[in-house]
């Protein structure tokens, strides 16, 4: 680009000379706007012709051409210079604004280089300036370009000022400037508008206006960012089995003669079957090796013409046969019964699916668990047949066998021995395996039915609790379990409500159970109850009593605990407690008159109630025994003192029972060995019974004779009456007994989790008149007491049974 | 061997064209469909037994998975380890023996 440019600006200055000429010719044309406006525009143009002309002033001898005329005839380049056209505007501006001649004007100036008066002459800038306001175009931007284009002109007159020698300026040049023909490279008409002009309003307007159309124009250039996200699919992991690939191994050498015998065996078998028509289906058999071996030395030995060799190899290759079919059924009876026998197992595996899929729908069913029930039932009937029928007090009519040595020992022993015990059977299981049996209490409506409760008397080793209800009918396992956190330490059965258990526990707490439900959970629970005992519960029991004036009798639950509380329990919503005695200590028999006066400081001002008994008439009066020894009647009416205090227990009196037939009667036993036998009308003991040197755990009146009990201690379960002791073979300890409400036989209870069952045999008949043989014992010994008012054992006791 | 001999077996060999399942373990519906498929490609390249092997083979992976191996020849002796209850050993045309079997 540098040379194209270079030459337009020498030529431009080597062509003033001629300038002059060609204006003179076509005249002075008239100053356009337009020449104005290209100048203006071309300014850049400018910059780049003006810099390279500085270099080229070098270039001065140029070629050029001239024709006959003188013309300069170089041809021009097609973009005209534009430093020419700069000027050529410049001086029609001149032209324009100034009157004189513009041409002259210009060449004057730019030759005498009147600069400063040129260029600061108000008229030049003022005459451009109006002529740009009518070109509509920004007068600013306008005035800068015509500044600059002055600029350039003016450093375009300095280069030309260094080129020129002194003589050259001294010299007169004519110059005859001559305006070319227009030539217009690029028309860009303004489109800017002064903004205090008249149409810059409208201007405004229509640009507003088009603004809001390009906004509101549909599918614009307007985008709006929006991000999406795919959502990313959880992964799952699936798992699949399939039933495991078994391998077997097999081999075997094939032959044409293994084909031709496996054909004429096959042929020969079917024949033997004559009519069993087998066809293709056929599969080697198991036996069909063996015999096609059998056979094939027989008639390869009768096939005669055969030469040794052949022979030998057919009888290697039949050896070698028989030899891979042994293998072949080794292995595969090896790998499994699959190969041979496929079939079978293809068979069988499917019913065996279905049957545990059968066995499993079948091992849930109630159906089952019933039949299971029953099945139990009816093996234990066959167990315990003849014993059960003893404990029902039938005859045995036991197996011709056994009769012979059973009748004859019987019949031997029983006169010998006068009453004893025999032990039936025993009430346990795994589940009650050493824990202690606590209390036992029969069903009220079913006398085959007995509860049993599990628990620890001792305070250092407690363990969880157990009720078990036992059915005559299976003495291997309970009929209903419950199991609790405490140790059960009393039972008793409603007699209004048959199925519901009070059961009281080590820790005070009362609960009851509905035995319908097999369900392992209290119906009620006192454990959030206000009045719940503190110390374990050790009697509970249903009473009837009579409510107000009416005939209408409810049953109420009535708790005794070492806490000194006699505590009634009502069922109305929950468990409501009332107090209805509260044992307060006697001084002790130890403490001397003295010390009665002073008072004695008690740790606790509350007697430790052990157990209770109420009276069988008189439902508000009742007996308790404490931990002191005293037995102390009560009334329901009094909540604080005693009717009367029976002395004569020196330990903890551990049960109270009124007479099942003279109501007056009761019997406790006690810590310190021995049972003794009250009426209550006397304070004092009418009979002592002191069997052993043992505890008397519990006691309990034969429901049959009035003058028979039974008691256990640690030791022994002894009958009295007619004095028959049993001793458990374990070295358990005795700790609860019961009479069976329809039998003639004691249940009795152990520290190891058993209820044996003893049946009374050869017990002297009951009494005619129970109450009046009861009465006389009791006279008797009054009678005997007056001497000595207590009587050992053998004192008190051989009188009884004289009397009977 | 005899003339006679000879010409007795080829004899009996004529008479022994059915196919008989020397040993399978495969159940009765895969057993009869091998059969037949051995029978028939058998009967097609009653010549080539490369290509009736061929044939069984492709056929039972179509039909029953890969990979099936099949041997089809006079005499050859043979150990192999095969899936349970997918093998099928059989002679068909009187001197032909098949073996087949699946081991993946």
């Amino acid at each position: 680009m540098s040379t194209p440019k270079a030459k337009p600006s020498l030529l431009a200055q080597s062509r003033r000379s001629h300038a002059g000429a060609s204006r003179s010719k076509r005249g002075p044309a008239a100053s356009t706007r337009s020449n104005l406006i290209s100048s203006a525009s071309k300014r850049s143009m400018l910059g780049t012709g003006q810099t390279t002309s500085e270099k080229s002033t070098t270039l001065r001898d140029k070629v050029q051409v001239f024709d006959e005329a003188g013309n300069d005839v170089t041809p021009l380049p097609l973009f005209t210079p534009d430093p020419n056209q700069v000027r050529k505007g410049q001086s029609n501006v001149l032209g324009d604004s100034s009157v004189g001649t513009p041409t002259d004007l210009l060449s004057v100036s730019n030759m005498s280089m009147t600069t400063a008066s040129a260029f600061g002459g108000g008229p030049f800038t003022r005459s451009v300036f109006t002529q740009s306001y009518d070109t509509e175009s920004g007068p600013e931007e306008e005035g800068a370009g015509d500044m600059s284009s002055w600029a350039d002109i003016r450093h375009k007159r300095e280069d030309v000022k260094e080129v020129l020698t002194q003589a050259d300026l001294d010299k007169i040049v004519d110059l005859l400037l001559d305006e070319t023909e227009t030539i217009w490279m690029l028309d860009l008409p303004t489109v800017c508008v002064a903004h205090d002009s008249e149409e810059a309003a409208i201007v405004q307007e229509s640009n507003r206006k088009y603004l809001e159309l390009c906004k509101a124009r549909v599918g614009n250039d307007l985008y709006a960012e929006r991000s999406m996200n795919t959502f990313n699919e959880p992964p799952k992991l699936k798992a699949i089995q399939t039933t495991k690939i078994g391998y077997a191994e097999t081999g075997v050498t094939c032959t044409n003669w293994d084909m031709y015998d496996t054909y004429t065996a096959q042929e020969k078998e079917t024949e033997a079957a004559a009519g069993d028509k087998e066809e293709e289906g056929t599969i080697s058999r198991p036996t069909s090796p063996t015999e096609e071996d059998e056979k094939k030395p027989g008639s390869a030995r009768s096939g005669g013409p055969q030469d040794d060799s052949a022979k030998g190899e057919r009888r290697a290759s039949v050896k070698g046969e028989s030899r891979v079919e042994s293998r072949g059924t080794v292995t595969s009876s090896v790998a499994g019964s699959e190969l041979f026998a496929s079939k079978e197992t293809g068979v069988s595996s499917i019913p065996s699916d279905i049957a545990a899929l059968d066995e499993e729908r079948i091992m849930k069913s109630e159906q089952l668990k019933k039949s299971l029930f029953i099945m139990e039932r009816v093996i234990n009937l066959n167990t315990y047949q003849p014993k059960q029928a003893l404990y029902r007090g039938f005859k045995i009519v036991s197996d011709v066998d056994r009769e012979v040595p059973n009748t004859s020992q019987i019949a031997l022993s029983v006169p010998d021995l006068g009453p004893n015990l025999d032990r039936l059977w025993s009430y346990v299981c795994p589940l009650t395996k050493g824990r202690n049996v606590s209390c036992l209490t029969w069903n009220k409506s079913n006398p085959d039915l007995i509860a049993v409760g599990y628990g620890q008397f001792d305070f250092t080793n407690q363990k969880s609790g157990l009720v078990c209800c036992w059915s005559l009918k299976n003495p291997e396992y309970p009929e209903r379990v419950y199991t609790s956190k405490q140790g059960v330490t009393s039972l008793d059965f409603s007699v209004a409500n048959a199925n519901l258990l009070a059961v009281g526990y080590y820790d005070g707490g009362v609960g009851i159970y509905n035995v319908r439900s097999p369900e392992d959970e209290p119906i009620l629970d006192s454990q959030d109850s206000q009045g719940k005992h503190l110390c374990p519960v050790w009697q509970i029991q249903w009473i009837e009593k009579e409510r107000g004036t009416g005939e209408e009798r409810t049953e109420v639950l009535i708790s005794i605990s070492t806490d000194g509380r006699v505590t009634q329990w009502s069922i109305r919503k929950g468990f409501e407690s009332y107090d209805i005695m509260r044992l307060k200590k006697l001084p002790t028999r130890m403490a001397g008159k003295a010390r009665e006066k002073k008072g004695e400081a008690f740790i606790s001002r509350h007697a430790g109630g052990l157990c209770f008994d109420f009276h069988s008439r008189d439902t508000n009066v009742y007996l308790a025994g404490t931990e002191e020894g005293y037995i102390h009647k009560c009334s329901c009416s009094y909540n604080e003192q005693y009717l009367e205090t029976y002395s004569g227990h020196n330990a903890p009196v551990y049960q109270i029972q009124w007479s099942p037939f003279v109501t007056d009667i009761f019997l406790s036993c006690s810590a310190d060995w021995t049972i003794r036998l009250w009426h209550q009308d006397r304070t004092t003991p009418i009979l002592t019974f002191h069997s052993s040197t043992k505890m008397v755990h519990s006691i309990c009146w034969s429901p049959r004779s009035s003058t028979v009990f039974a008691c256990v201690n640690e030791g022994a379960v002894e009958v009295l009456d007619a004095v028959i002791t049993a001793t458990p073979t374990s070295g358990a300890k005795l700790t609860s007994v019961t009479f069976g409400k329809n039998t003639e036989c004691v249940l009795v209870g152990d520290s190891e989790g058993q209820i044996t069952v003893y049946e009374l045999r050869c017990m002297p008949p009951p009494p005619d008149l129970q109450v009046d043989a009861l009465n006389g014992v009791i006279k008797a010994s009054l009678a005997s007491q007056l001497p000595s008012v207590e009587g050992d054992k053998t004192a008190a006791d051989t009188p009884v049974e004289d009397d009977f | 061997m005899e003339g006679t001999e000879e010409k007795k077996e080829a004899d009996v060999k004529r008479v022994h064209t059915y196919p008989l399942i020397r040993h399978s373990d495969m159940n009765d519906e895969m057993k009869t469909e091998a059969m037949e498929l051995c029978v028939t490609a058998c009967e097609k390249f009653a010549n080539n037994n490369e290509s009736a092997a061929k044939m069984i083979k492709d056929t039972m992976d179509k039909k029953f998975g890969a990979s099936w191996h099949a041997i089809v020849g006079e005499g050859y002796g043979f150990e192999i380890t095969h899936e349970v209850k997918n093998l099928l050993y059989m002679f068909f045309g009187g001197n032909m023996a098949i073996c087949l079997w699946k081991c993946s």
